[in-house]
């Protein structure tokens, strides 16, 4: 019993950083039919961000670290996305690509490529401690800041007027252009937002981690992907979806597998992955009546 | 002046002409009707007047001002709305918001509430819908809604592609009623066609595209003399490239 709610626990907040993740990459696909894998980096930036403000104060390192990240998010859609919009998917692609090694790079060139330890929020490390069961408070902020955001984006997307624009761009970008949606505006939306949730998901990922390093956000980025696929692309639901069954695969694999496989957890999770496409290619949460978009 | 004035229009996909030297205009009050088969560009004509496809050579104006290199989304701020063909209605989204994001371009929020609901009166099937899914209506439904979204934007113009498009005859009536009624009204009208018969009772004025150029303008009964219509339509190459 104890154990079982441990691992639900973790599997909740895994699923959420996951998720955070997948829902930053798939805002900007919806939209523009972008795989954005520089969503890693935003995330690496944010984590270094904090440690070099944090000196003064948290709170701050933490306002002053999204703020940069959404930033960087539009700047980046500026000076290297926006040139290459109309472009086929292969080319924006590969943009992603370059942006996302070229960030890496940056921060190698600057802060080195070994890893930094860096101790944030110290305090969430501790558990709260209910009879027997004991969850790190960690897991608990990352479960509700999530909850939150996810409500909160709900909200935006259902009930404000741009919200609806926005959903509009990502089912048909023509026909919401041709109705008066400004494309440039919407975009720049969606990459503040992807940029928000990235600066959140470096929040947690460096209290989590304990260490920094140039290629921290590349495998969280892989699986925001794959979590994007799984969900189906182009679906906002699913994508949140799929990175919450990505992290509780991930957790059960983790607790479930003889210790020696336990390095080989990822090539097992990939797996599942590959099992579900197999068996639906239109991913997990896609239902019939989502098309391809011509 | 004509309100629409397009002239000499050229569009290119790649290595395919689709419009080689269109020219068109409308006047205001006008309702004008586009006919050919299909792949004559009809579509084509409409996504450049619109911005929606960027043209090559050529030049369309609006109420005297060039359009020229203006996103979709500025040109339909001069008054011009585009019901498209297939109709294009954001499935997923409800009849309303469907209808509201038709006032995107809007400021006046007491104006859009009051057009909401004179929209609903006039199409009463999307106020009983108008928390259904739009993919939920049938074909002439959506047709409706296609052109109440449309004119939630106050357009001076309507350019319409296909209307009738897989809707049954008594609906088309129903759709072309709502048109020549709008027409009355004053608003100036567009509409591109592939069935001729559709347009010959309503338009004042008709064009016969083919092969991406005019191949005859007049008025709507040089549709009904067989042979011109035969030669216009089938011409000497029916598939966009000259002989």
């Amino acid at each position: 019993m104890t154990t079982a709610i441990q691992v639900i626990v973790d599997a909740l907040s895994v699923g959420s950083l996951y998720a955070l993740t997948a829902l930053g990459i798939g805002l900007i696909f919806g939209i523009m039919r972008l795989i954005n894998f520089a969503h890693g980096e935003f995330v690496m930036i944010g984590a270094y961000m904090l440690m070099a403000i944090v000196a003064q104060y948290e709170p701050l390192a933490i306002i002053v670290a999204m703020v940069l990240v959404v930033v960087l998010a539009l700047f980046s859609e500026r000076i290297a996305f926006r040139p290459v919009r109309n472009a086929s998917p292969t080319t924006m692609l590969v943009t992603s690509f370059a942006v996302s090694y070229f960030l890496q790079y940056l921060f190698v060139m600057i802060y080195g490529a070994r890893p930094k330890g860096f101790e944030f929020l110290a305090g969430l490390a501790e558990p709260f401690v209910i009879g027997t069961i004991r969850i790190p408070k960690l897991n608990v902020a990352i479960v509700a800041v999530t909850i939150v955001l996810l409500a909160g984006l709900a909200l935006f997307l259902t009930r404000s007027r741009f919200g609806v624009q926005m959903r509009a761009a990502a089912l048909n970008f023509r026909m919401a252009r041709l109705l008066g949606v400004r494309a440039d505006r919407v975009i720049a939306v969606a990459f503040a937002l992807s940029g928000i949730l990235a600066g959140v998901t470096a929040i947690f990922i460096t209290v989590q981690g304990g260490t920094l390093s140039p290629g921290m956000g590349v495998q969280l980025a892989l699986i925001g992907f794959v979590a994007t696929i799984i969900g189906g692309m182009g679906s906002l639901i699913g994508a949140v979806l799929g990175g919450y069954f990505i992290g509780v695969v991930t957790v059960l694999l983790q607790f479930g597998l003889p210790l020696e496989m336990r390095p080989y957890r990822e090539a097992f999770v990939f797996a599942a992955v590959i099992l579900v496409l197999l068996a639906r290619p239109q991913g997990l949460f896609r239902g019939a009546e989502a098309r391809e978009r011509v | 002046m004509s309100l629409l004035a397009v002239d000499d229009l050229a569009v290119r996909y790649g290595p395919i002409a689709a419009l080689r030297g269109v020219s068109v205009a409308v006047e205001e009050g006008e309702f004008v009707g586009v006919v050919g088969p299909n792949g004559a560009g009809k579509s084509t004509l409409l996504f450049a007047i619109t911005g929606a496809v960027r043209a090559e050579a050529g030049s369309v104006s609006f109420d005297g001002q060039a359009l020229s290199g203006l996103a979709p989304e500025d040109i339909v701020r001069r008054g011009m709305a585009l019901v498209p063909e297939g109709r294009e209605l954001f499935g997923e989204l409800t009849v309303e918001e469907n209808l509201r994001l038709g006032a995107t371009i809007r400021r006046d929020r007491g104006g859009v509430e009051a057009d909401v609901r004179a929209q609903m009166e006039a199409f009463p099937i999307l106020a009983e819908r108008r928390r259904a899914r739009a993919e939920k209506l049938s074909g002439g439904e959506q047709q409706m809604l296609a052109v109440a979204r449309a004119l939630m934007g106050r357009p001076r113009m309507l350019l319409l592609d296909e209307p009738s498009l897989g809707l049954a005859p008594l609906i088309t009536r129903q759709v072309y009623e709502t048109l020549t009624g709008l027409n009355r009204e004053g608003m100036t009208i567009l509409v591109v066609e592939q069935n001729p018969a559709r347009i010959i009772d309503v338009a004042r004025r008709v064009y016969v595209l083919r092969s991406g150029r005019i191949a005859r303008s007049g008025p709507p009964d040089i549709l009904s003399r067989r042979e011109e219509l035969d030669e216009a339509y089938f011409g000497f190459d029916e598939h966009g490239r000259d002989a």
